[in-house]
């Protein structure tokens, strides 16, 4: 006897994502997922957004990371709160350690909650954390032909921050090529930014498009920060 | 490698879709993974042997069924096989990614009643 049973095996992370996603709304947070390679850029991301908006706006982390506490250490340097997850070896956060930790954080409302998650262009892309936006940072060093080979990860990304421009000539980077990647995978409206958290180069371009965003998410859910 | 989180969420599926049927032997498990769904088969098969043990599961056969991812192409209206930059093998222009390629689900469970 054959039984049919065609069912999703992700539903069980669905189910607590889409739980996150109704929390954040009561609470006003914002969740952004920021995944990538290991040493794209993902923590410079972060700690430039706290650099600069830390001011304006309340700011939580969630350090994703296999085993070392590293990242961790130099975001909570930045006095913001940081909580850190060990995957012990897995590749990708699910919603249910998400849960967990904003449990254990307990943020006020209108938070912006950055998650780090664990380096690598294949598994995140499949979980969905219960984020407002999912942040891919992909570096120029790793090549041009990162959205041709890793489809999926950026076909789910809301906004694309390239980073390590400064290495763009020395390596013979194909920015047309790239693009041309992305416009393929994307549907929607694709928001990309070419900085260099080193040189600071397109820093202010994607500082301004971050706080508008937040700004506006907060604002219209209540009055003012 | 994910693999070991998602076989447990599909022993977890399958042990509840066994639950009030009466059967001598669960035979094989059918699962269609995507190329595009981040899945590497060799993991799974790994996991769901050592996660199966002392189960009903146990010794059950997991057949996967291997999806290609598809792109289409707008101006040729037509469906194609994944190309080094996404390009329509007829007339060039860049393809769009599709839903064919990322699928993850069970599709049957077969038993010996
Ligand atoms: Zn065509």
């Amino acid at each position: 006897m054959e039984i049919k049973v065609i069912k999703n095996i992700l539903e069980r992370n669905q189910n607590a994502a889409d739980n996150i996603r109704r929390l954040a709304d009561e609470n006003k947070w914002y969740i952004m997922n920021v995944m990538g390679s290991p040493g794209a850029g993902k923590t410079s991301f972060i700690k430039c957004m706290i650099e600069n908006l830390k001011d304006i706006f309340n700011i939580v982390v969630i350090e994703g990371d296999v085993a070392s506490t590293i990242d961790a250490q130099a975001i909570a340097s930045y006095g913001v709160e940081v909580l850190q997850i060990n995957t012990g070896g897995a590749c990708h956060l699910v919603a249910d350690s998400i849960a967990e930790a904003i449990d254990t954080l307990k943020p006020v409302p209108k938070t912006v909650i950055f998650v780090e998650n664990i380096g690598n262009l294949i598994c995140p892309s499949s979980f969905d954390l219960g984020e407002n936006l999912k942040v891919v940072v992909s570096s120029a060093a790793e090549g041009d032909d990162k959205p041709y080979k890793y489809p999926a990860m950026f076909e789910k990304a809301d906004v694309v921050v390239l980073s390590k421009i400064d290495v763009i000539d020395a390596i013979g980077f194909d920015m047309q090529r790239y693009k041309k990647g992305l416009e393929a995978i994307k549907d929607k409206d694709l928001k990309l930014f070419e900085v260099s958290f080193r040189t600071k180069e397109g820093v202010k371009s994607l500082t301004n498009y971050f706080y508008t965003l937040l700004d506006q998410y907060f604002k219209s859910r209540g009055k003012c920060l | 490698m994910h693999e070991y989180f998602v076989t447990q969420q599909l022993i977890k599926i399958a042990e509840d879709e066994l639950k009030n049927l009466d059967f001598k032997k669960v035979t094989r498990i059918k699962v269609v993974v995507g190329e595009l769904s981040g899945i590497i088969d060799e993991s799974l098969k790994f996991y769901f042997d050592i996660l199966t043990k002392g189960t009903i599961l146990e010794g059950t056969q997991l057949k996967i069924i291997p999806k290609k991812a598809l792109l289409y192409c707008q101006k040729c209206s037509e469906y194609f096989e994944r190309t080094k930059d996404f390009t329509c093998p007829k007339c060039l222009s860049v393809g769009k990614l599709t839903e064919h390629g990322k699928e993850f689900y069970i599709e049957s469970i077969e038993v010996d009643d």
